[in-house]
């Protein structure tokens, strides 16, 4: 018997069936869990994270929309938000600057979450400066914005291939130039 | 060297980015239908059963996660947690145990004083009656003690009694059986003959049962050798002369 299809599967976890959310686990759990160690690289954290967004998953599926994305997207948007969440606290910018301290952060008042927020903000939007127009269109709407492929596809009126392509070549731009040293220093 | 911090800091915030563009390039492929399938990796067999243990716990405000699978050579937080409440839950068992044990030990002390308050009371009526029992005795086996026996007549053949008084302290006893109750207005009354004369040595009521033990106080003066002794039915409080029937009759041994 096969196993019923994710719509149908999420409204029947949409429901309070655990049932369903079991067969959801299974179905991607997996998936899910390789994509979380990929980008946190630690098999615990990995664990933690695939744990909060299941739980997230149920508490939340009431407010899933599937107009706008699909329950799988939904799940990996979760869980990459988590995941970054995770990595952030672990290697938490103001714990790495302490230990490199420089004098314009030290003046700022370095160890606020608002001004190393804005020291992360001020050095992606100098390193998508970069980039190509419409690559710096997509990248800004996900990382500033938050927007899943479909949504930032939906905002700009364009095919979904499109912006995923644009993402795809825009992302690997930015991480050669994260690696030759980032945007520099203004 | 403030071209190092610069450098370090820098390769700071290109990690940031670079594990961003990392996440979302992996979300790509995971959520593209044209990618090649992403690689799975089996996450712990134990996950699944702690998600749906949390799930229920949230649905009924009740969050006890079963135990994590403890990974080798990795500190468990969740089995430290888990330690952590369970030590504190035996430290609240422990106190709860030795309060109950404070409670029934104080409640159990009170009912033993009460028992041994009671105990005592016992043993101060035990050793009482010991003490009469040996004064008892020790009157016995004075030498100066006599012993009359005393049978009944015919109208009450089967009533006997012995009598047993010491000259020198004027003090007896006398015990009784087989005289029925006499009407209230009626009494027993002992008689020691001295020569012929009778003299009164005190008076009695029988008891319903038979068995009479009357104490001769050194009031009734017996005399010094009384030789025969006999009871009649008298009227209440006694008289000074016999003037009712002879019940019983006896001689000193």
């Amino acid at each position: 018997m096969s196993t019923p299809a994710d719509p149908e599967l999420f409204a029947r976890i949409a429901a309070g069936d655990r049932e369903a959310f079991g067969l959801f686990y299974d179905r991607y759990a997996p998936v899910l869990f390789g994509f979380c160690v990929r980008i946190l690289k630690d098999a615990r954290d990995a664990e933690d994270v695939l744990q909060e967004t299941f739980v997230q998953v149920w508490r939340d599926a009431l407010r899933f929309d599937p107009t706008r994305a699909s329950a799988k997207t939904w799940l990996f948007t979760i869980a990459r938000s988590r995941a970054l969440d995770r990595w952030r606290s672990r290697h938490s910018l103001e714990r790495r600057l302490s230990t490199v301290p420089d004098e314009s952060l030290d003046r700022a008042g370095a160890g606020d979450g608002e001004q190393e927020a804005a020291t992360l903000r001020d050095y992606v939007s100098r390193c998508l400066e970069k980039l190509s127009e419409n690559e710096q269109v997509v990248l800004r709407l996900a990382y500033f914005d938050g927007y899943t492929q479909e949504e930032i596809a939906a905002r700009l009126n364009e095919p979904l291939g499109t912006v995923k392509s644009r993402t795809r070549s825009g992302l690997t731009k930015l991480r050669a130039i994260a690696a030759k040293g980032g945007a520099g220093r203004g | 060297m403030a071209d190092d911090r610069v450098d370090s800091r820098a390769s700071l915030l290109a990690a940031e980015l670079a594990t961003w563009c990392d996440a979302v390039e992996a979300e790509l492929d995971a959520t593209d239908e044209g990618a090649p399938a992403p690689p799975e990796t089996a996450p712990p067999p134990d996950l699944k059963e702690r998600i749906l243990w949390q799930i229920r716990g949230e649905d009924s405000a009740a969050v006890i996660p079963p135990p994590r699978r403890v990974s080798s050579g990795m500190p468990d937080r969740g089995l430290a947690t888990m330690a952590w409440a369970l030590g504190v839950a035996a430290s609240f068992m422990l106190a709860a145990a030795f309060a109950a044990l404070w409670y029934a030990t104080r409640t159990d002390l009170g009912a033993t004083r009460e028992t041994v308050a009671q105990l005592e009371g016992m043993l101060h009526d035990r050793d009482r009656d010991l003490k009469a029992r040996e004064s008892e005795l020790a009157w016995l086996k004075d030498p100066r003690v006599q012993v009359a026996l005393l049978k009944g007549l015919e109208s009450n053949p089967a009533a006997r009694a012995k009598l047993l008084w010491n000259p020198g302290t004027k003090q007896g006893i006398l015990w009784v059986s087989g005289l029925p109750p006499l009407p209230l207005e009626q009494s027993y009354e002992l008689w020691a003959f001295v020569g012929d004369q009778p003299v009164p040595a005190g008076t009695f009521d029988a008891r319903a049962d038979g068995a009479t033990v009357i104490p001769i106080s050194k009031e009734e003066n017996l005399g010094e050798a009384p030789v025969k002794f006999a009871v009649s039915v008298e009227p209440k409080g006694g008289v000074p002369k016999p003037t009712g029937a002879i019940v019983l009759v006896g001689e000193r041994l």
